[in-house]
């Protein structure tokens, strides 16, 4: 028995000491990324549409199917840290029935502030694609407080675009844009069709961007908003063309500002955010290889219809140029479509903002096609690459991404498709930002 | 030893006892031939008929003449006199009819010591004491009658009672008799015996006519048993053949059994001697140059021998052989008691309980035992051993055993299974599975804990990594095996250390002596 009364405290001693569960508990509830789960029946597209809602403490996140399908959540995450991975709402792109369809765009948007065509104000809303309400159709609206409606749109975007969407027989994909501002103009784009149309703030009016020289093919395929000091300008690309065609928005309607144009697949995708922190938005535009910050101020100064042409000098408004390279364990950038998705925020809460790019065909940790997101600073230069511990092979993490406001810095709401995940990314930097619980 | 000398100034020998031998040459032989009388005496020994008995028949004779005499001697009367029946009835020596009629008297039975020495008369008219023994029974029979007479006596009131007599209290002679037996080798020659009847006597001179003080008490041919009072004696063996005579003084004490031999045709006087040895079963060289090929008697053992100087060996298994120098001269009766010393070594007659038993001693193997095999005798010196005795399957055994020397230590190893450790075989195997098996999932768990942590530091780490999982259940399972280690643990050191099973033990039984070889004859004493 004497052996017996030797061996039992160290076996305790190991079971205590050794082998405590909780540490993994403990690590579970303090994630620096948390996944959103995926609600029922849209685990297989889950995350091919991504838009983020701020407006005050309401910081909530739309992760969608794939484009021109139906089914979208929206997620709150809250200002702490504390986002809830369960889906808040589960309807924000329903089908229902002929009288209630909604089909995503492949680039949804949302609005702080809406107007439906009765007149009715809504709050914290989403613009996830066209569809039909009741008997309207256009672009579908679902708003916190479940109110759905659809705002009308132009009568060959409803032929062309909505109806084909209703019936089913296969339509152009819609990109939507807004500002994160309480009176965010709404902006649409269809590429395919070489047209974009926005909506001034808290108008249910469509508003034709047009061309005076006619629009270039690929019009429309990626659309932004940007809030100057000057006013608002609004920005279609055109990246079959390679050319970023601006507007004037000011509440008379459009005016062309100009043209700019750039390398192979110029104006492929579009973000706005005040990079430089002048007080306006400045615009990320990616090519097929770079992605260039163009000074909104810039922009915001420029003449109204300066040039009936592109002419208009890219390099005099460039603020940045950022070019993909290896950081950490993110590999490859050959072929990484590099720029697929865009977002400027202050991630690291150092008051200067930063700008993310999405890589979804990244090589990471020896997976191809994992994707990852490269941030950048202000000089262009590469400080962290953001992917998960779950990224694995042809997930494509970075296809899709937004930032966020949290109470002391932007966050990254991002979708691997491949792996039908969205994940809220809280962290900055690879280091940590080391002054939050999320990120020790 | 007091010699004396024969009338041809050979030199007499008076042994132990006082007995006397002589001997001489008979007087009609050729002048080359010498004849040796030599009377030999056996206090010790009992005679038998009238022909010479066997040394066995002799003991017993004697045993029973000494059991009486020291009944007798003890007071008790009537169990000597039963002793002395008894011995009659065995061995019809007349002596013993005496001693029991005298015991019948000193008991106060006259009826049965008239019947004794009636007895007596019939078996031996011409007793020397014939006279005697007739006026013990004229005494009896009044005595007898006297008895009689007081029990048939009318009871009177007016005068005292007829007094009973008592034998007991009175006066006879209650000297116990001995049987003396006479013999001559060849037998047949003719014994005439003196009794000496006046203490200041001088001595017997056969020559002579008349002795003053000694008178003829018998006058037989050899071989003779004699019933004799005690008292001095000299015993004549006239001229027999061509024989010369041969005459000694003898004494004869209470209640004993003499016995004298004179050898008549030895050309040389021979000594008597007797070698005994507490050892049993020793073995008597003597005169054997050490080769061991004609043993002369087992002791205790006595003999007629050459005088002369004699080389004796003893050997006795068991012990160290004695080896020593006697002289022995004519007629010289001699008694040599031999103590031996045990050998240094002893024997352990080993066998067992299991089929199979192996004996060591510290790390040196001394030998093994089967079953069915005859018992492992182990060669030991003498004195404490350690043993360890082992059989598979079996406890193992460790005891101290203390060799006798020149002795045969039978012993037992009553050896007790060892006590079923399968369950506890089986519980260890567990613990050590699941402790093996645990401390896998906790080096497993502690290696993605340290995965996890980096993926933290990194900031990548996702809510949904399955790693957490993975550790958590990795955790718990190596809590869980440590657990169900431990107790299978416990239970199996707990059933390790349980024996409910004696342990083996050694029985040791009576030691006993080395056995003499085959072909040894253990005789009886001569």
């Amino acid at each position: 028995m004497n052996a017996a009364r030797r061996i039992a405290p160290v076996l305790l001693l190991a079971a205590a000491l050794g082998c405590s569960w909780d540490r993994f508990d403990a690590l579970r509830d303090g994630t620096p990324v948390v996944d959103l789960s995926p609600p029922a029946g849209m685990e297989l597209d889950f995350g091919a549409t991504l838009a983020g809602l701020a407006a005050g403490d309401r910081t909530s996140v739309l992760v969608g199917s794939a484009p021109q399908s139906s089914g979208a959540s929206v997620y709150l995450l809250g200002l702490d840290e504390d986002a809830a991975a369960a889906a808040a709402d589960s309807n924000y792109c329903p089908a229902s029935n002929d009288s209630r369809m909604c089909h995503l765009a492949a680039q949804p948007a949302s609005l702080q502030i809406a107007v439906s065509p009765s007149g009715r104000t809504r709050a914290n809303c989403f613009v996830t694609g066209v569809g039909r309400a009741v008997s309207d159709v256009g672009l579908w609206i679902s708003c916190e407080d479940t109110a759905e409606f659809t705002i009308p749109v132009p009568a060959d975007i409803e032929s062309e675009v909505v109806e084909p969407a209703l019936a089913g027989s296969g339509s152009p994909d819609v990109v939507l844009a807004s500002e994160r501002a309480s009176d965010s103009a709404l902006v649409a784009g269809v590429g395919e069709l070489s047209r974009a149309f926005y909506y001034e703030p808290s108008s249910f009016t469509p508003l034709d961007l047009t061309v005076a020289a006619g629009a270039p093919a690929s019009f429309g395929a990626a659309v932004a908003v940007l809030g100057t000091a000057s006013g608002r300008v609004l920005a279609v690309g055109a990246p079959g063309v390679a050319e970023l065609h601006l507007f004037a928005a000011d509440g008379t309607g459009p005016v062309q500002l100009g043209c700019l144009t750039g390398p192979d697949g110029f104006g492929r995708t579009l973000a706005a955010g005040d990079f430089d922190g002048d007080g306006s938005a400045d615009l990320a535009v990616s090519d097929d290889a770079e992605v260039r910050i163009v000074s909104g101020q810039l922009i915001g100064e420029l003449p109204a219809a300066a040039a009936a042409g592109c002419t208009l000098s890219l390099d005099s408004l460039v603020l940045s140029t950022l070019s993909c390279s290896n950081f950490g364990e993110a590999r490859d950038c050959a072929g990484s479509r590099f720029g697929g998705a865009l977002a400027i925020a202050d991630f690291d809460g150092d008051g200067e903002a930063e700008v993310a790019v999405g890589a979804p065909r990244m090589t990471v940790r020896g997976h191809e096609d994992a994707g990852a997101v490269l941030v950048f600073d202000r000089a262009g230069a590469v400080v962290d690459a953001r992917y998960t511990s779950t990224t694995g092979p042809g997930h494509l993490f970075g296809a899709r991404l937004v930032a966020l406001p949290q109470s002391d810095r932007d966050i990254l709401a991002v979708t691997a498709p491949g792996a039908a995940a969205a994940s809220v990314v809280y962290c900055a930097t690879l280091a940590g930002s080391g002054n939050s619980p999320r990120c020790p | 030893m007091h010699l004396g000398r024969n009338e041809q100034g050979e030199p007499w020998t008076r042994l132990g006892g006082g007995q006397r031998f002589a001997w001489h040459r008979f007087a009609g032989a050729p002048g080359r031939l010498a004849f040796t009388l030599l009377v030999l005496f056996a206090i010790a020994f009992g005679t038998g008929s009238s022909r010479a008995e066997q040394p066995d028949a002799l003991s017993a004779i004697r045993a029973k003449m000494e059991e009486g005499q020291g009944l007798f001697l003890a007071g008790k009367y009537a169990e000597a006199a039963r002793a002395f029946e008894s011995g009659y009835a065995s061995h019809p020596y007349s002596a013993f009819l005496f001693n029991a009629g005298v015991c019948h008297q000193k008991s106060n039975s006259p009826e049965a010591a008239q019947q004794a020495f009636e007895a007596y008369l019939a078996k031996d008219p011409h007793a020397p004491d014939a006279p005697d023994v007739k006026k013990r029974l004229v005494e009896l029979a009044a005595l007898i009658a006297a008895r009689k007479a007081a029990e048939t006596a009318p009871a009177s009131t007016d005068g005292p009672a007829l007094e009973q007599p008592n034998l007991a209290e009175t006066p006879v002679d209650s000297t116990m008799k001995s049987l003396v037996v006479v013999e001559t080798e060849p037998e047949g020659a003719p014994l005439s015996l003196y009794r000496r009847s006046m203490d200041d006597a001088a001595p017997f001179v056969a020559e002579r006519k008349d002795n003053p003080g000694w008178e003829l008490v018998a006058a037989r041919t050899t071989p003779a048993d004699l019933t004799l009072a005690v008292g001095r004696y000299h015993v004549v063996i006239d001229k027999f053949r061509e024989f010369n005579r041969s005459e000694t003084d003898i004494d004869v004490s209470a209640g004993h059994v003499h016995q004298f031999k004179a050898n008549l045709s030895q050309g040389a006087f021979l000594g008597f001697l007797r070698v005994s040895c507490a050892a049993k079963n020793t073995r008597i060289y003597l005169d054997d140059d050490g080769q061991r090929q004609s043993m002369w008697g087992v002791a205790p053992h006595g003999e007629l021998v050459k005088p002369g100087e004699h080389k004796l060996i003893l050997e006795a298994p068991g012990y160290v052989p004695s080896e020593q120098t006697v002289m022995i001269e004519a007629g010289d009766n001699r008694e040599i008691n031999v103590e031996l010393e045990r050998v240094a070594h002893g024997v352990v007659r080993f066998d067992g309980t299991a089929p199979e038993i192996a004996v060591y001693e510290g790390d040196v193997f001394l030998g093994s035992w089967r079953e069915g095999a005859p018992a492992l005798e182990l060669h030991l010196p003498g004195g404490p051993h350690q043993l360890h005795i082992r059989a598979r399957g079996h406890k193992d055994l460790r005891t101290e055993i203390d060799v006798p020397r020149g002795q045969i230590l039978p012993v037992r190893a009553n050896m007790v299974k060892k006590y079923p450790r399968g369950a506890a075989w089986t519980q260890a195997a567990l613990a050590v599975a699941l402790i093996g098996a645990s401390t896998y999932f906790a080096v497993e768990s502690d290696n993605l804990e340290n995965q996890l942590l980096r993926e933290r530091s990194l900031g990548t780490l996702s809510s949904t990594d399955p790693r957490m999982d993975q550790g958590y259940w990795y955790s718990i399972g190596a809590n869980g095996g440590f657990a169900l280690g431990g107790i299978f643990g416990l239970l199996a050191t707990y059933n390790f250390i349980r024996d409910p099973y004696p342990d083996s033990e050694l029985r040791r039984g009576k030691k006993m002596d080395f056995k003499p070889p085959a072909d040894d004859v253990v005789g009886g004493a001569q």
